[in-house]
């Protein structure tokens, strides 16, 4: 069963994934020194969103950025599913379930915080009822 | 006739396809992009045919590619590409089958060499330090190898690369004895190769060896029961996929004593983390799912797919098709 049925339970989440993201102690803190910003498509639902750590500063949210410097392009099931503890994140992108473009290896580096990004993920689902 | 090629082709293929269309080459491999959503709706922007390794052609990108009408991907199997919705669409989807059955049966016999004669710990004993005639007992004490001949090697699927390993092993004087229910007698005679069933394959072979798909019929197929009925001091070898055998009843069976020892090239996660159970023990050779790994199976992959393309613009029917079903209506 899909996570989402609708676009609109989908981002409802990132709306609020978003929030929490910039207001994160941990993310503005591991933000400093850094300057990246990713952008997310998911097709099956034909929704953007993007993240960018702005030395000391988070910004996200949902739309279509013009320029970004990786892009990662998945199913809403794969994102979810990453947050959540369903899908290995490099099985997936061996398996062709997570596409990728740009400075991948800039991307790679923040594996470290992926920990932090599951905590706001789960908080996020849960305070839109998911 | 436009054709987009985001698989790693040779130039031979792309001088052979470029006799029939205009040809975009634009590497997954050099590119570093794997294409998906909208970035792949906008590159088959006018494109017929579409030759792929990686990009994720799922349902929603058919309606929106309306010129489309080809698509090769260059794998076994067409994981990345949803199949019932091309199906649908009525496009064929080429494959390559065996691209790199060389280069896993290499991998597999380099296995089956290292296990037999020690190989990881024989070749960094020299750089140890300490004393020199030591060493040298040990290596002839310890260390002593084992040859292929006359060993008997137990293949677990006579694919493409089953055969290969089968052709190569046979090279070094050992018996082949296979299990695959998809194969004749008469099939496997001519390959030098006795099938048997799976329970008297590992009661008989000294070294087994997984080549097979995961299906329903393989999934957990070498469990607890099945590493207790292989001979005590056998070599088990996985250059296939992780989820043929059981990772925890092989670690036991290896602990125990029960096998000496064992190569892989895949694991349930990949990568493993470096203080995975398997990787704690001395007897097992470990690499990172390296078996594809070629500069050659790019050629191999160019030519299965361009010949098949071939066939198709020449009007005959494809080899490697994983949607037959399609090619009785097919017109370009």
């Amino acid at each position: 069963m899909p996570a989402f049925q609708t676009a609109e339970e989908f981002k409802q989440v990132l709306a609020k994934m978003a929030e929490l993201m910039q207001s994160d102690a941990a993310l503005i803190q591991a933000s400093k020194g850094k300057n990246l910003t990713l952008s997310y498509e998911f097709p099956d639902m034909d929704v953007f969103f993007y993240t960018s750590f702005l030395d000391g500063k988070v910004e996200a949210g949902l739309g279509e950025l013009e320029e970004s410097d990786a892009q990662l392009t998945m199913d809403s099931d794969i994102f979810d599913g990453m947050f959540t503890g369903k899908v290995n994140a490099a099985k997936a992108a061996m398996k062709g379930d997570l596409a990728f473009s740009g400075n991948v290896a800039a991307a790679m580096r923040l594996q470290s915080l992926m920990d932090d990004f599951k905590r706001i993920y789960l908080q996020a689902r849960s305070e839109a009822g998911k | 006739m436009k054709i987009l090629v985001t698989a790693q082709l040779d130039e031979e293929a792309l001088v052979t396809l470029r006799r029939y269309g205009e040809v975009e080459y634009r590497s997954y491999g050099e590119q570093m992009q794997v294409l998906a959503g909208s970035k792949l709706v906008k590159a088959l922007e006018g494109v017929n045919v579409l030759v792929t390794e990686v990009d994720q052609v799922r349902r929603y990108v058919f309606p929106k590619v309306p010129e489309l009408r080809v698509i090769s991907c260059c794998r076994g199997s067409p994981v990345n590409i949803d199949l019932e919705a091309a199906t649908e669409y009525g496009i064929p989807v080429l494959t390559t089958p065996g691209r790199n059955a060389d280069a896993v049966a290499d991998l597999t016999v380099l296995f089956m060499l290292a296990l037999l004669r020690h190989f990881l710990p024989v070749a960094s004993i020299l750089r140890e330090p300490g004393d020199g005639m030591e060493k040298l007992a040990r290596v002839f004490t310890q260390y002593r190898g084992a040859e292929l001949w006359e060993k008997t090697v137990g293949l677990v699927g006579l694919g493409a690369v089953g055969r290969a390993v089968a052709a190569r092993v046979r090279a070094f004087g050992a018996y082949v004895v296979a299990y695959d229910p998809y194969v004749t007698q008469e099939q496997a005679n001519a390959l030098g190769v006795t099938l048997l069933s799976l329970d008297e394959l590992l009661q008989r072979a000294d070294i087994i060896s997984l080549h097979t798909a995961v299906t329903d019929e393989t999934t957990g197929l070498i469990g607890e029961r099945e590493f207790r009925l292989m001979k005590k001091g056998a070599y088990f070898i996985n250059t296939a996929r992780p989820a043929l055998a059981d990772e925890t009843a092989l670690y036991h069976a290896l602990r125990d004593g029960h096998l000496a020892g064992a190569a892989l090239d895949v694991f349930q996660d990949e990568p493993p983390p470096p203080d995975h159970p398997l990787l704690r023990l001395d007897n097992v050779i470990a690499t990172p799912h390296i078996g594809g790994s070629t500069a050659e199976v790019i050629t191999h992959q160019s030519r299965i797919a361009v010949a098949d393309l071939v066939r198709l613009f020449e009007g005959q029917r494809p080899l490697h098709c994983a949607n037959p079903q399609v090619l009785d209506h097919f017109r370009w």
